[in-house]
């Protein structure tokens, strides 16, 4: 078995995972031996808030390493068969996306599962977590007012919150189910301060005249038709001076991937592309691979850029 | 085209996928003893011997593969 040392939170999970799919082992030791002390121990927080998250959803936690396998086994699988005959995704509008996946609440709510789990067993999801939370958040402003859009389980927007250095804490989304799922979430992790959480459309023009120091896009701009577009509007949602913080994923085929980002300087290259001035970037390989074998063979890269809007 | 020609053939586009030129392939290979062969590299794999042979796998067949030997098989079978 893998030694996780003192890491409780994260054995426990990882065992968890393990007993659902004792074949996953060998995957999981090479995701683990790589990371720092400093990965592993926000890896061990975040199975910490997923094991307190289990505990307010339906399939608790062996339901969410159920959903894990199936996403590995059954959602990625099959669309990582197609890109690699192809080279490009299966979907390219959101209509389609809308019609196959975002409108079928049961796949959906395993796909979401699966994905809360990746982010503690993919070391490329670790390692951007732990970027996240030891890098980007520590150089916001004190004060900072912090927007997270397209927030998911809430995870991201957890470690803002904790951090009282930053001054407000907001997360938006298009979807009243996502709203829900990460209000449910947020309750659950008993956050001291109070998150606005609100139904918006990063598109809509603006009835208020909020603007943000840091705005973060993490696995989002691959969900869409036009990912230019969208940072661009982020632009006019940044006080100036301030930051857009990208996570965007390079060769990772997934049912609702619409844009296929194909190397860190492409994801670089369109933060860069919407008037932002790149101030730093971070790529990491997914499991079993290095980032030099990953770019040359086209396998999946968590790609991260942060971009000042210097207007 | 013989068991042994079919091994040697799939030796060489693993091992090219692989980066490893001394990889040779056994029937009783099995992916979780060859560095690097994780699922992503089953799958560019599988699309590179469809390339190679002309031939399509199944999506349920990807996962369904306990070592060479049987992989030389549905190779066979769809020939």
């Amino acid at each position: 078995m893998i030694d996780l040392g003192d890491y409780k939170n994260l054995k426990l999970l990882v065992d968890r995972v393990l007993k659902v799919w004792p074949a996953h082992e060998s995957l999981a030791a090479k995701s683990f031996e790589i990371r720092s002390p400093e990965v592993l121990d926000v890896s061990n927080k975040m199975s910490a808030l997923i094991e307190t998250l289990a505990a307010h959803v339906p399939e608790g936690l062996d339901g969410l390493c159920k959903s894990y396998q199936f996403l590995c086994e059954k959602i990625v699988l099959p669309e990582e068969l197609y890109f690699r005959r192809n080279g490009t995704y299966r979907l390219s509008n959101f209509s389609d996306a809308r019609r196959e996946v975002y409108s079928n609440a049961p796949f959906m709510r395993q796909y979401m599962n699966g994905l809360l789990i990746s982010d503690v067993m993919w070391c490329n999801h670790a390692q951007a977590l732990s970027y996240y939370v030891n890098s980007y958040l520590p150089s916001l402003p004190d004060a900072a007012d912090h927007l997270e859009i397209g927030p998911g389980h809430g995870l991201l927007l957890y470690f803002a919150a904790i951090r009282p250095e930053i001054g407000s804490v907001t997360g938006w989304d298009v979807s009243p189910t996502s709203i829900e799922n990460t209000r449910i979430a947020l309750d659950a992790f008993q956050i001291s301060r109070p998150v606005t959480l609100t139904l918006r459309n990063l598109f809509d023009s603006s009835p208020t005249t909020q603007r943000y120091d840091s705005i973060v896009l993490s696995e989002i701009l691959e969900h869409l038709e036009d990912p230019l577009a969208a940072l661009r509007a982020v632009k006019g949602w940044l006080k100036p001076g301030g930051r857009v913080w990208v996570h965007v994923p390079a060769n990772s085929p997934a049912p609702d991937h619409l844009f296929l980002v194909n190397s860190p300087e492409h994801a670089c290259e369109l933060v860069k592309a919407a008037g932002f001035v790149i101030e730093d970037s971070a790529a990491f390989a997914m499991t079993g691979t290095t980032l030099e074998k990953a770019t040359r063979r086209k396998l999946a890269i968590s790609c991260l850029v942060t971009g000042r809007n210097a207007a | 085209m013989s068991r042994t020609e079919l091994l040697n053939k799939l030796s060489e586009i693993l091992g090219e996928i692989l980066e490893d030129d001394n990889l040779r392939l056994t029937e009783a290979t099995q992916a979780d003893q060859v560095p690097d062969w994780d699922s992503t590299n089953h799958v560019r794999f599988l699309v590179a011997i469809e390339s190679e042979f002309g031939i399509r796998f199944e999506t349920d067949e990807i996962g369904s593969l306990d070592n060479v030997g049987q992989l030389i098989d549905l190779v066979q079978k769809k020939l």
